[in-house]
């Protein structure tokens, strides 16, 4: 299966026969506060009028088809997320575009990441696109040693100096859900 | 028919105290808050959650101008109005998914194309971002900058527990009071229904900046928005608990952004589901055409059987 096929203008390079691109995983400060917070749904039970006669009965409501539930998110209160990535510039109709163009044209519609975008959570107040001189997609130095940024295929490719990763089974480009693209893979931790 | 994404900005000045609670220490209901990170540290704010303004404000209010719309009021299954008043359950997710119905109720719905929802044996995806309702206050005055499509007046800003109220309610007992009205024998029962209930509030006046994004959405999608805060204003507009006790109350002014004909918006959606009135009831009798599993393994056993 072909993987990272997403039409961005993020650079992409082949470790076997899987193109993996050169953006490293979400960073993420150490969170002012960490906690969990709750979603709720419940039957509407306050309407039992609308229902059809017939349908007037006993819900069981902690079980089954109606069941009411009370579930956790886990909520890190950060004031920025960073990702490293490597892009390049695309002719597009009106000219050659730079890459840091494209990506504030792009992350300007995305209001919002991670779980719970409908009822207020991940809300981006605004995206900065900064260039740097170096690539930190994979790598990063510190010190005499690299630290892993992403999920990468595992193998005798990656540097001997690597630090700061786990061996596990999982996908490393999209499409993460898929199962059919799980491999032994290295984690970020 | 062109799609674009439209914000909805919300100014909403609380004109009674606001109960939207969160739990209790003792008998004392507490406000649901967010922690928000200041030059003094961590502080936890006062707010509105999205969820209960998503469903305050949209889906209550949209789903029951539909019921009255539609005239399904006293025909509800169970599984209908779970779906329109709460999103719905997903017990029969099969991993089959009809793309037909889904586009089906995409159209005929707007409201749903909007807010999504589960039906018995698929999920549809919705389009609407509900931000939380951010109390104006000093504490967050640089998310306010953020949020604000206009810039924020220069005066400085109150700290957020000078808009932390409390109330204190009482319930009677009858029993206590008219003990005549009792059957004999019934006045000498031990036990009193006297109770004090109290907790915080936030006072009126305080005034929240939330907003709703619809991304890539139709005019009768913002239409089907707008109609449901209209529903929701004539309705008593609150927010939180107690608003039978008349907390709750709010003045709500809507920014919408790109400019929009609000009014066309709201006619073109009033227009689309009268003129497909009778489809939508039908799209409804068969997307949320649920299959009891006992039934479903009754006909099993006798197609079986009769093989």
């Amino acid at each position: 299966m072909q993987t990272s096929t997403i039409p961005i203008p993020i650079d992409r390079a082949k470790i076997g026969d899987r193109l993996i691109p050169l953006c490293s995983s979400p960073i993420l400060p150490k969170p002012a506060r960490e906690c969990a917070e709750y979603f709720t749904q419940r039957f509407p039970s306050d309407r039992a009028e609308y229902l059809d006669p017939s349908q007037r009965t006993i819900v069981v409501t902690n079980g089954g088809p109606y069941k009411s539930y009370r579930l956790p998110l886990r909520v890190r209160l950060v004031d920025r997320v960073v990702w490293f990535c490597t892009a390049s510039g695309r002719t597009s109709p009106s000219g050659t575009k730079s890459a840091s163009a494209q990506i504030r044209r792009l992350t300007r519609s995305i209001t919002a990441i991670g779980r719970k975008t409908s009822i207020g959570y991940g809300a981006v107040g605004r995206w900065d696109v900064e260039e740097i001189p170096d690539d930190w997609s994979w790598f990063a130095p510190d010190g005499d040693r690299l630290v892993l940024m992403r999920p990468l295929p595992d193998g005798d490719w990656l540097p001997k100096n690597l630090d700061g990763f786990v061996r596990e089974h999982g996908p490393c480009a999209s499409p993460y859900w898929n199962s059919a693209v799980y491999m032994p893979i290295v984690l970020p931790c | 028919m062109s799609q674009r994404t439209y914000r909805l900005f919300c100014l909403s000045t609380a004109i009674s105290p606001i109960t939207h609670a969160q739990g209790s220490a003792g008998n004392e209901s507490l406000l649901f808050r967010e922690p928000v990170v200041t030059p003094q540290g961590v502080r936890h704010v006062p707010a509105l959650s999205g969820n209960a303004l998503r469903n305050r404000l949209i889906r209550d209010p949209g789903a029951q101008w539909l019921t009255d719309e539609l005239g399904l009021f006293g025909t509800f299954t169970r599984d209908k109005l779970a779906f329109l008043f709460n999103g719905g359950n997903n017990p029969q997710a099969g991993g089959r998914e009809n793309t037909r119905i889904i586009s089906d109720l995409r159209r005929l719905f707007p409201l749903l194309r909007v807010l999504g929802g589960n039906l018995p044996n698929q999920i549809v995806g919705g389009y609407l971002q509900s931000r939380r309702g951010t109390l104006v206050c000093r504490e967050n005055a640089q998310r306010l900058r953020e949020l604000c499509p206009f810039p924020m007046p220069e005066t400085p800003l109150r700290p957020a527990e000078s808009f932390v109220s409390g109330y204190q309610y009482t319930r009677g007992d009858k029993s206590r009071q008219e003990p005549q009205m009792l059957a004999d024998g019934h006045a000498e029962m031990s036990g009193s229904a006297l109770m004090i209930f109290s907790g915080q509030a936030v006072t009126a006046g305080a005034i929240f900046v939330h907003e709703f994004i619809l991304r890539d959405c139709s005019e009768l999608d913002l239409g089907a928005i707008l109609l449901s805060m209209q529903y929701w204003r004539a309705r008593g507009a609150t927010v939180g608990g107690m608003s039978g006790k008349g907390h709750g109350v709010l003045d709500t002014m809507i920014h919408v952004d790109p400019e929009a004909d609000t009014d066309a918006a709201v006619k073109a959606y009033t227009e689309h589901i009268r003129a497909n009135r009778d489809a939508c009831r039908a799209l409804l009798d068969e997307a949320l055409r649920w299959e009891d599993p006992e039934e479903k393994a009754a006909k099993k056993g006798k197609a079986k059987k009769a093989g």
